[in-house]
């Protein structure tokens, strides 16, 4: 039967002839046999897979073919068997279920009856089918009572609509006269009449004709409108079914459209019914526009010379006046109004505004209002952010180097003192090469003179130094009359003899007076001041200097001078080069000329002072900003 | 052995495409499992006959409903023809 089936199928779709539909069919199943003798296995898509197993037990057939189903064809079948389950009647299975199953037929019902005729006479038996019946009966009225529960609404609903459906349309009954009777009855009427006529009167042939041809036409158009007027009320009937049909097919959604569309009709009914509310009128507030606002408007609105007029409003016009929007006033003033929130807006249009273009407008000069006092704040918030940051970057530069800025400005004592205790281990050459010392920086007499040493130390050096001209020879054993006959040929001698031959006789008083001085020391360099860390030196004039700092280049010794200069007006500097031979050649810096120690130590207790307050200021600024 | 070499024989064997051997071939599975599931039974001359072997339901409740409901599963069985056997356990 299948095989037919499947042949047919197969020459109809595909036009071939079913010899060769067949050939086909034979060769699908012999390709699977070959497949499974070969292979031990075919695997058939949507079917299953066939295997060979081997059966110990039968020595003619070992091998057997087990088919495994896929899972779709399983699932297939398993829903079949359980749409079947749910149609399950417990008592009629046996009988009526089991039809189509020989197998089932066979063994269910048998087991069942051969269990029952040993056991349970047939009193019992009807005894319990009645309860088995109760019992079924039951279980059928609740099930239709849950599934009633659960259909119910939609063939109610279904209901409900057919009524509706065919209160609306009615349908008019369907009267087909019966016309070929009548046509009938109406043309043996009408001959027999004509047979009488004629064989009464004995009319000619001719008027007969007419009569007869007259009544045909008039026959065919009676036929003709009822048949029109039939297929019309075909067509209506037709048409009013397909209605019914979809109307029915509607699902819930298109009801719950259908009903919202009621009630927005009786809404809008409702809404045309019932006036409407007249906005409240507002009563007439005097009001100040913020300056800011106006400023704003004036900004928008280009009018720059205006700030007065509108900062002196306002009479408010009221929203419903019945002019509405467009119907200008021909003044071209401009118009402020005032909201029952406090909020401002500006109308500045030659019209009169409704309330939505007054919110609208309002809303809009907020927004503005709010962008500008952002911009405002940003710019400002910039510049407070770049000096900050400016500033801060200055303070950590400094902070960074203030070691190296605290030893070059105000430590210099150290090199001062390395070159002092340089100076006290050196080798003799030192005034030698103070001697020989050229002043690069200022053009004082200081500068060509090469430093004072009062001590009885350094004396026998300055025999010793080698490069003396033989006219000098004999003015070394008196070098303090030596000296300015040196220095003779470069400057003007007499005004330079004179105070030198004094010296002498000022150096007894001064070296006593610098006894009594507190605080100072003398050394080989000359007065060593501890607190302010600098030497007074004694020039060949008498006069004392202050030797501030000794640095190893030329420009820092003056730069130096310049930074000192600064701070103590009036004080001249002066660079005194000087060679300590492996310690290298080092610039003193020199400060003034005091006649006393003590006028020395002022001055230099006075820059001392002036530099520890400008250190202090520069500390605190910092720790204020920090 | 799959159901692409299948095809493919019957593509070769037949001189047609593969598309139409693929097409013959599910329209054969189609039509069988179709009848398996109508009658419960086919049979096919010189392969064998697939049954539906159906097993005693298991009653359990489904959902809320408080109600015995029969679960049924069946299977597919197949049982080959003599000739399939012989061809098989022929050397």
């Amino acid at each position: 039967m299948i095989k037919q089936e499947i042949i047919e199928k197969i020459s109809k779709y595909f036009k071939l002839t079913s010899f060769e539909a067949e050939k086909i069919y034979d060769d699908i199943f012999a390709g699977i046999i070959k497949g499974v003798k070969e292979e031990n296995i075919a695997d058939v898509t949507n079917l299953g897979e066939f295997i060979i197993k081997y059966n110990s037990g039968d020595e003619n057939n070992k091998k057997t073919v087990e088919f495994l189903p896929t899972l779709s064809l399983e699932e297939e079948i398993n829903q079949r068997a359980f749409e079947e389950s749910r149609q399950f009647q417990p008592g009629k299975f046996i009988q009526s279920e089991l039809t189509d199953k020989p197998d089932a037929k066979n063994t269910i019902p048998t087991v069942v009856n051969e269990n029952l005729s040993g056991i349970i006479s047939d009193k019992e038996k009807n005894d319990i089918d009645q309860e088995h019946n109760v019992v079924e009966d039951e279980i059928k009225r609740r099930r239709d009572e849950i599934l009633g529960k659960i259909t119910k609404p939609k063939e109610e609903i279904k209901a409900e609509f057919n009524e509706k459906i065919n209160e609306s349309t009615i349908i008019p009954p369907v009267i087909i006269p019966p016309v070929t009777e009548k046509i009938t009855e109406v043309t043996v009427e009408h001959i027999e009449a004509k047979k009488t006529i004629e064989e009464v009167v004995n009319n000619p042939d001719e008027v007969s004709a007419k009569t007869e041809i007259t009544e045909k036409a008039e026959i065919t158009a009676k036929t003709e409108e009822i048949s029109k007027t039939s297929e019309e009320i075909k067509s209506n009937i037709t048409e009013t079914s397909k209605e019914v049909e979809e109307v029915t097919e509607n699902s819930f959604s298109d009801f719950f459209t259908e009903v919202s569309k009621e009630e927005h009709n009786v809404t809008s009914s409702i809404k045309s019914t019932i006036p409407p509310l007249e906005p409240p009128v507002v009563p007439p507030v005097e009001t100040v526009i913020p300056p800011g606002a106006v400023e704003l408007h004036n900004q928008i609105t280009g009018d720059q010379g205006k700030t007065n007029e509108y900062q002196t409003t306002i009479t408010p016009m009221p929203f419903a006046n019945g002019n509405g929007n467009g119907n200008g006033n021909g003044s071209g003033e401009n118009y402020e109004h005032k909201l029952q929130d406090n909020s401002y807006y500006i109308w500045y249009k030659d019209s009169e505004p409704n309330s939505t273009d007054t919110q609208t407008m309002s809303y809009e000069y907020e927004l503005l209002y709010q962008a500008t006092k952002e911009a405002e704040y940003k710019s400002k918030l910039r510049i407070y952010v770049t000096t900050f940051i400016m500033f801060f970057s200055i303070v950590l530069i400094l902070l960074i180097f203030s070691p190296v800025i605290y030893k070059y400005f105000f430590s210099p004592a150290e090199d001062q003192n390395s070159e002092e205790v340089q100076q006290e281990t050196s080798s003799t050459n030192e005034p030698q090469n103070s001697n020989q010392s050229t002043n690069q920086a200022s053009v004082n007499s200081l500068e060509n003179q090469p430093p004072v040493n009062n001590t009885t130390q350094e004396q026998p050096k300055q025999e010793v130094t080698p490069p003396v001209t033989q006219q000098e020879q004999p003015k070394q054993e008196a070098p303090k009359q030596e000296q300015p006959k040196q220095e003779a040929p470069k400057q003007e001698a007499p005004k330079q003899e004179a105070p030198k031959q004094e010296a002498p006789k000022q150096e007894a008083p001064k070296q006593n007076s610098t006894q009594s001085v507190p605080g100072v020391t003398k050394s080989s360099m000359g007065w060593l001041d501890d607190y302010n860390k600098v030497i007074y030196v004694q020039l060949e004039n008498g006069k004392f200097t202050i030797q501030e700092s000794a640095w190893d280049s030329d420009a820092k010794a003056n730069k130096r001078i310049s930074a000192v200069g600064g701070l103590v007006p009036g004080l001249k500097g002066s660079v005194l080069k000087v060679d300590l031979g492996s310690k290298g050649t080092w610039y003193r810096a020199r400060f003034g000329e005091f006649s006393t120690i003590e006028e020395a130590k002022q001055k230099a207790e006075e820059l001392r002072n002036k530099e520890k307050s400008r250190l202090h200021a520069m500390l605190l600024t910092f720790f204020l900003y920090a | 052995m799959t159901t692409i070499d299948l095809i493919n024989k019957l593509a070769v064997e037949h001189n047609i495409t593969t598309g139409r051997a693929e097409m013959i071939v599910s329209i054969l599975v189609e039509r069988l499992v179709e009848k398996l599931k109508k009658d419960g039974e086919v049979q096919i001359t010189n392969f064998g006959t697939f049954s539906i072997r159906r097993k005693d339901p298991d009653s359990s409740s489904y959902m809320k409903l408080n109600e015995p409901i029969p679960m049924v599963k069946n299977h597919v069985t197949f049982f080959p023809d003599k000739i399939f056997l012989e061809s098989i356990n022929s050397h």
